[in-house]
């Protein structure tokens, strides 16, 4: 009995849970701050928290992947926010 | 073969074998629910980057020195401002502030609070706010990481900061940004442009960078030649740039974990195959029965198929969703600091509930097939020996 709830009806229950709040969760509240301090400050740099003498490369990509060619090399975000 | 008898056996013998199941189980839950809240996590950061970015004005000029960014005059607003084509130039004064005593710094955002736009976008953001009385005194909007952190070390009302000059500035806490925001401003001081540039030391007439944008995008190659040769010393960077770039850095940290995903995957499915393929394991003694009282070799794979695919299930489905509850119910204490960080100040962000189904797709099939195939493969073996010798 025991394992027969574990197996149907507790991964049932906790699919509604889930679904449930997936579907309530006020997103446009949250976003609308976010894009009106965005518009405010001009600043969309998200609030990582790093040593103020660490490099804002976050991740040693300092020249473009052979392999990967689109992507962007970090560095060139350091001239925005290198302050 | 799949009839009442079929499935009868097959839930019997789940059940009657539940300890020998229940530690491939385990395993499978922990390794799929740790790559599904780091995939949960970075794309929800992802998603959230993204949708914000769209409100960042489409290029920032910043003037370079040595390789290192500098202070631009502000009369440059009015030049880039004179372009064609161009529209809402801002100036922007921003930069970082060291906290000496505790080694924590704060990001120090200068806005002209006497712009009607910017009022508008304040009420929305904190609500009441008495402009006269803010800006009567020296005031600012601290983000709640500051706050907590001023707080703890009993800058309750105001915090004095010290200039390059070796001046001290003391400024009015005025209000505390929302922590729906945190993601943005758990570090942030907002507070008037002024202010901003005597904690910097900067001049009246000095800006850090000036943003602006171009309505059509047809024209934004040109707009981007027209800067370089107004201007010798400047970078300019465009919000695609911006874009790229956090979906890489995002993308390589959780690439990180699928890496070390598929060595764990690996190395667990090279053990189940040793369990299943040992020459004195009870597999081969209970597949040799099932031969002797007449099973086929396709129905033993068959049981041995079911039997598997509902472990894989399982792990799966209870993986993924202890992930999701860690992730987004309970704001994934831990493993947030790894793409939030913890050097600085300590934020605590809400993330915004995203399911990466293609991602999740491809975990199931990089899991699911080679754990069948693990266990397959040696019953197949067993299975087409004569039962005798499997026996034995």
């Amino acid at each position: 009995m025991k394992s027969i709830w574990i197996f149907s009806v507790l991964p049932l229950l906790l699919s509604f849970v889930m679904i449930f709040f997936h579907t309530q969760w006020r997103e446009n509240t949250s976003s609308e701050t976010l894009i009106n301090i965005v518009a405010l400050t001009q600043v969309v740099t998200p609030s990582l928290s790093m040593d103020y003498f660490e490099s804002k490369e976050l991740c040693n990509i300092n020249s473009i992947s052979s392999t990967y060619p689109e992507m962007d090399t970090l560095t060139r975000m350091d001239y925005v926010y290198a302050k | 073969m799949l009839n009442n008898a079929f499935l009868h056996f097959l839930t019997r013998m789940l059940y009657h074998q539940k300890n020998k199941h229940i530690g491939a189980i385990l395993i499978s839950i922990l390794v799929i629910f740790l790559l599904s809240a780091v995939l949960f996590l970075s794309t929800s950061l992802q998603t959230r980057v993204q949708k914000t970015l769209k409100g960042q004005s489409d290029f920032t000029i910043s003037r370079i020195q040595a390789g290192n960014s500098i202070s631009i005059p502000y009369h440059w607003v009015d030049k880039v401002g004179a372009l064609n084509g161009i529209e809402s130039v801002v100036p922007r004064v921003h930069g970082r502030y060291f906290f000496t005593p505790k080694g924590k710094s704060f990001l120090i955002v200068g806005v002209d609070f006497f712009d009607e736009q910017n009022n508008k976008l304040l009420k929305s953001i904190v609500g009441t706010l008495d402009l006269k009385v803010f800006l009567k005194q020296d005031s600012m909007l601290v983000g709640s990481g500051v706050s907590t952190f001023l707080k703890q070390h009993y800058f309750k009302n105001t915090f004095t900061f010290k200039t390059p000059n070796g001046t001290f500035k003391e400024v009015h806490i005025a209000k505390v940004l929302s922590s729906k925001s945190n993601l943005f401003t758990n570090d942030m001081i907002v507070m008037p442009m002024h202010l901003a540039q005597e904690i910097f030391g900067m001049m009246e007439n000095e800006i850090t960078d000036i943003t602006f944008n171009v309505p059509n995008d047809a024209e934004w190659d040109t707009v981007i030649e027209k800067i370089y040769l107004m201007f010798y010393d400047v970078r300019v960077v465009d919000k695609r740039e911006i874009q790229k770039a956090y979906e890489s850095l995002y993308n390589y940290k959780g690439g990180l974990f699928l890496v070390l995903f598929l060595v764990v995957i690996f190395t667990f499915i090279l053990i189940l195959y040793q369990r299943y393929s040992m020459v004195y394991s009870t597999e081969r003694k209970e597949i040799g029965i099932l031969r002797a009282i007449g099973w086929s070799i396709n129905d033993i794979l068959k049981l041995k198929f079911y039997e598997n695919i509902m472990i894989v299930f399982v792990s799966f489905f209870w993986g993924v969703v202890l992930a999701y509850g860690y992730v987004f119910f309970l704001d994934a204490p831990f493993l947030s600091s790894i793409f939030l960080g913890e050097a600085n100040l300590k934020n605590h962000v809400h993330f915004l509930p995203v399911i990466p189904f293609g991602l999740l797709g491809s975990i199931f099939l990089f899991y699911a097939v080679p754990f069948l195939a693990a266990v397959l493969i040696p019953a197949w073996k067993i299975a087409v020996t004569p039962p005798k010798e499997a026996m034995l």
